[in-house]
Order: structure tokens, then C-alpha cells, then sequence
């Protein structure tokens, strides 16, 4: 097997609870060409002593002041020289050998410009746990979304589901692209933003279909101060005013576009309950791309048509 | 859709928590590096050693090699031979809280050990729970399948599925018991051979008691179990059954989620609560679902 080389990059900030677990989590993949980064913002808090443990299997560190989190990637970002680029973040991991699974799925498609492993989540104590129910009164998720979510079939986007606002969940963790596709739209997030993984998908979704596959790549630690918790209203207003502007972008408003969002927010019950005849329209409407499975009898992934 | 904004206390950790003794029974294939593995999943669990009573079960011949390889003060070896006998006697004989067994090169994700303590610390009704089980494919990745549905058993869908030569499985590693289950069950315990092992162990804990079920990743299985169960259900041959259209339509109804008709499944099938993990509070909680 070939592999890629891949660019991850950590952007720190007084994240010293978390992140050692996750630099752990890339480095002890062993993965042989991986280009690892990490941005420090002038943490106080040892996140430094942390991070000049493992300094011999970092690529490249980057200590000084910055503007947040956006400008602190596109630092790290444009030293990056990888084939492949995802971040993570301090309180985030990754899933074990699963950049193994992310160089094979590039290598083996080399129509896929970027992809999403199987949505998953950490609990504060680094529990692996399949279903956001962050509290026993209060529904993260509608029902029937948290009740069937290891269905591969909830974590698929194209651009018309999208912009019809269902972007809850991808994941950012377990999203890995092109470095091809990066440059193509920009070759940087937009800085100032807390939505900004949000804005890069709007613009990653004018150029490329995302492709999700049924693998645990990376996991979203849920310990309560997170900034999209925190800072809960503002990540919302600014993921809105993005799909908004996709959506005018992408989409003449007419008669066709309606109908046709219309059809599949009516057809989707029918996909989600697996309803027989019934449950592909609303793929077909939405041009949902097909999956990427792991076919454990050929011992490699292949595309899975609905 | 709404997320609600809570400020959540500082993590318990599962470490402050009284830690119960588990035995663990290790099923040692002949590859050291899967054991390694195993063994490795085990110590990252951060679950003090005194509190982990594990035995690897080898085949005849394979013991040098695999004992001067394990330095871990805390592992018993035995033979496989008269294995059912063995396996008893050793849970018979172990101090431990609580069970399980499961093949090497399986792995436990981290911190299960810990949180299935909690949840039977917390809840003395449930004997014996599963969680989710992840396929380990040839390079090491967790490969998803299957939804928290079909991982919900009693004793009738089990042996139904067993008929049926259903790939549906409750996964060992991913499951554990209390030793109290295992003399309760004593009488219904009956091994037949070693391919069906954990089919019969499943059957006569179903007998004494409910299995409940967690949406907590608790294992991965090595790929290669795969082919063994497939190899495995052919060798076993269970006479087939056919469920009539309205049991069908019932299975695909609870399957499929499909709120209000999935409802006659659980109610016809006495289904238990799940267990699910709440964040905020950093525990588990039963969820009549």
C-alpha cells in the first residue's frame, strides 16, 4: 500500500486537560507519512511542556500569539505540505490506525476530494459513545435521529441537503480532504468565525461531493466547554447566515428548486424507515453520493449504491 | 433540534469510583501479536491491576513462547484442553465481580472496564449488559455496523436468530456479567461444543436473567472472527425457521425505528430498557426506549 503523506494540524490554546490524550491519538497510529503540526497561542497552562514531550514526533511547532482559532490554522495550514489535510482539535481524538483508513479510501478514489468517517463522540473521561444524548431531559438530536444513528445513511450530504440545512453533523474531526481541493477553494479558513469548519464545507460543497464511509475515524469530545457550546447562539447564527448564502449562491430559487426540496422533505421518512420502493426518492432527489463501505471479504473499501 | 447550554461539574472520572474485580478469559488464537493487542487494550484501561483477574486459554503447545512474552505479574495461563471444565473452574475460583471472555486480538476501547463497574455498581437489577462492537479491519480500523436495534436481545429473539442462522450476534468482549449470573445459570449451563461456546453461554444466562444493552463502544473484534462465524454457523446446523409475515412486519418495523409500530416488537418481546450514557452527568442511565 501506498500512503499518502497527511497534514493534521492542532491549533492549542490552554487546552492542557485534553491534550496530551490527543496528540496520543495521531501519534501513536504510527501512520509513516504523517506531517504533524501543532499551532500554540501562548498557552500558560503546560500546555507547551505537553506538547515538547512528543517534540521528536512533531513536524513542525508554532509558539506565538495569534487571533484565534482561524488564524492559528491557516498558520499551520499553509506549512503544511501533505497530500491529505484535516485538523483536530486539543479535546478531540482521533480513532485507532484510522488514517490507514483515510490514505486507502484516497488512494482508492480518486474521485473522492473529501471525506467523512462515521460520526462518534467522546465523553469528558474519554468514553467512546455511538449517540449524542448529552443529557437524560434534554434531547440533543430529535428521537429518531439518536435512536438509529449508526445507520450510515443519517451522515450523507450532498450540496441540495446542504443548503436545505440538515448539516448538523459533520463531523469536523472525522473530515479529511485534498490538498488539491483545498487550493481550489481558497487554501484557508476564514478567520474571526467560530462556525468557520461550517463556511469551509459551503465552500468544499461548490466543488466536491462529500463522501462518508462506515469506518470511526475521528471523535467529537462533548465536556460541556466547547466554544459551539459556550458560545451556543453565535455558532448557530453564523451556520445560518452561511447556508443562507450558499444557498442563494448554489440555487436559482425557482419553481424546480422548490419542488424539488419540497418532494424530498416529504420523502424523507421514507429513506430514514427504510420504507421498500419508497425509500430512494429521496436520495435521487438530493443526489446524495453514494458510501464508502469496508468490505471485509475483499479486505478493502468499495462504493455502496443505495 | 434545540441544544440547550449547560454548565457541566467537574469529571467524576471513573477512576475515584470503587473498582470491582473483573475476570477477564483470553481465547489465545497462536499469534502473539494479537494477544499483545489484547493485552495492551487491557492495561490502557487504567484500571488498577489487583482488580484485573485475566487468563489466557492456549492451545496445546503455544505456552513458552506466549508466557516469557507476558510479563504481566497478573496473567494466568491454561490449556485449552477440557476447556468448558477449565473455564468454570476458573470463574468459580476467581475472586472477581464481574465477567467476561472473548478471543485475542480483540480490544477493548478505552475507559469500558471502567464505566461497566459503574453501571453495575448503579444498577443491581441488570445481571448482565452488551454494548456496541466495532469489526477490526486487517490494518487496525473500527468498522461500524448494524444500529443499537439489532443489538437488542431476549431470550426468544436470541434462540429465534440462532434458527434463522441470523448474522446478528451478541458479541463477546462486549458483553459482561456478574459471577452471580454465572451460579444462577449454573443449572442451565450446558456447553456443546466449542464452536457454539458463546451461543451456549448466552442461552443459559438468558435463562436467568434479562440482558440489557448500552450504546457505549465497549470492543472491537478482530476481522478474522468474522470468517470464524461464518465458518462457525455453517458447522452448527440449527434446523431452519420461518417467521410468519406479521412477526416480519413487526421485526422491520422495530428495525427500521419507525415510531409508534415499532412498539408492538418491544411489547410483544417484554424488550428492557437500554442503557444509555448521559454527558452531562458522566453516567449511565436506563432509558425506556
Amino acid at each position: 500500500m501506498q500512503f499518502p503523506k497527511i497534514s493534521i494540524v492542532t491549533v492549542s490554546l490552554n487546552g492542557a486537560r485534553y491534550l496530551e490524550e490527543c496528540i496520543c491519538s495521531i501519534l501513536e497510529q504510527d501512520y509513516p507519512a504523517l506531517e504533524y503540526i501543532i499551532v500554540d497561542g501562548g498557552s500558560t497552562d503546560g500546555s507547551m511542556d505537553i506538547i515538547r514531550k512528543y517534540a521528536d514526533k512533531i513536524s513542525l511547532v508554532i509558539s506565538e500569539p495569534d487571533k484565534g482559532p482561524g488564524e492559528a490554522l491557516n498558520k499551520g495550514f499553509a506549512k503544511a505540505t501533505g497530500d491529505i489535510m484535516g485538523w483536530l482539535n486539543t479535546d478531540d481524538r482521533l480513532h485507532p490506525k484510522s488514517l490507514f483508513a483515510v490514505a486507502e479510501i484516497f488512494n482508492s478514489f480518486q474521485n473522492v476530494d473529501w471525506m467523512m468517517g462515521f460520526p462518534s463522540w467522546f465523553s469528558a473521561t474519554g468514553l467512546c459513545v455511538n449517540e449524542i444524548y448529552y443529557n437524560r431531559d434534554k434531547l440533543y438530536y430529535s428521537p429518531s435521529y439518536i435512536n438509529d444513528n449508526l445507520h450510515l445513511k443519517f451522515a450523507r450530504w450532498s450540496k441540495w441537503r446542504f443548503a436545505m440545512g440538515d448539516f448538523s453533523a459533520i463531523q469536523q474531526e472525522s473530515v479529511f480532504w485534498r490538498k488539491s481541493l483545498w487550493d481550489k477553494t481558497g487554501g484557508c479558513v476564514k478567520e474571526g468565525l467560530i462556525a468557520y469548519d461550517l463556511e469551509l464545507w459551503t465552500r468544499f460543497f461548490e466543488h466536491a461531493q462529500l463522501y462518508t464511509c462506515n469506518v470511526l475515524v475521528g471523535g467529537f469530545r462533548i465536556h460541556g466547554n466547547q466554544i459551539s457550546f459556550n458560545q451556543h447562539q453565535r455558532y448557530t447564527n453564523e451556520s445560518r447566515t452561511f447556508i443562507n448564502t450558499f444557498r442563494e449562491k448554489m440555487f436559482d430559487h425557482n419553481f424546480e428548486y422548490r419542488l424539488r426540496i419540497n418532494l424530498a422533505r416529504a420523502a424523507k421518512p421514507f429513506y430514514y424507515y427504510n420504507i421498500p420502493g419508497l425509500k430512494n426518492i429521496y436520495p435521487r432527489l438530493l443526489n446524495l453520493p453514494p458510501y464508502i463501505i469496508y468490505d471485509f471479504m475483499e479486505g478493502k473499501f468499495a462504493i455502496a449504491q443505495d | 433540534m434545540a441544544i440547550e447550554h449547560h454548565e457541566m461539574g467537574e469529571p467524576r472520572g471513573e477512576g475515584v469510583r470503587h473498582q470491582s474485580t473483573f475476570f477477564i478469559g483470553i481465547i489465545y488464537d497462536g499469534v502473539l501479536d494479537n494477544l499483545r493487542k489484547t493485552i495492551n487494550s487491557i492495561t490502557r484501561q487504567n484500571y488498577s491491576s489487583p482488580q484485573l483477574d485475566l487468563k489466557v486459554f492456549y492451545e496445546e503447545g503455544q505456552l513458552p513462547s506466549v508466557k516469557t512474552d507476558m510479563a504481566l505479574q497478573y496473567i494466568a495461563f491454561e490449556s485449552q484442553n477440557d476447556f468448558f471444565q477449565k473455564f468454570a473452574n476458573s470463574i468459580e475460583s476467581s475472586k472477581a465481580e464481574y465477567c467476561t471472555v472473548f478471543n485475542s486480538g480483540d480490544c477493548f476501547f478505552d475507559h469500558s472496564i471502567g464505566m461497566v463497574n459503574r453501571v453495575f455498581e448503579d444498577y443491581p437489577v441488570i445481571d448482565w449488559l452488551t454494548g456496541i462492537q466495532t469489526l477490526k479491519s486487517a490494518n487496525g480500523f473500527n468498522v461500524i455496523f448494524g444500529s443499537l436495534a439489532t443489538r437488542r436481545w431476549n431470550y426468544g429473539i436470541f434462540e429465534r436468530n440462532l434458527y434463522k442462522n441470523s448474522s446478528r450476534y451478541i458479541p463477546p468482549g462486549s458483553t459482561f456479567w456478574r459471577k452471580s449470573l454465572w451460579k444462577k445459570a449454573g443449572d442451565q449451563l450446558y456447553f456443546v461444543s466449542a464452536k457454539s461456546f458463546y451461543d451456549d453461554l448466552w442461552l443459559g444466562f438468558f435463562k436467568a436473567a434479562e440482558l440489557y444493552t448500552s450504546n457505549i463502544y465497549f470492543s472491537s473484534t478482530w476481522n478474522y472472527e468474522v470468517k470464524k462465524m461464518k465458518e462457525s454457523s455453517k458447522s452448527i446446523q440449527y434446523p431452519l425457521i420461518e417467521d410468519g409475515f406479521l412477526a416480519k412486519a413487526q421485526e422491520f418495523f422495530f428495525l427500521n425505528n419507525i415510531p409508534y409500530l415499532r412498539l408492538f416488537y418491544k411489547r410483544k418481546n417484554k424488550l428492557v430498557p437500554v442503557i444509555r450514557y448521559d454527558h452531562k452527568l458522566q453516567s449511565c442511565f436506563l432509558n425506556d426506549y
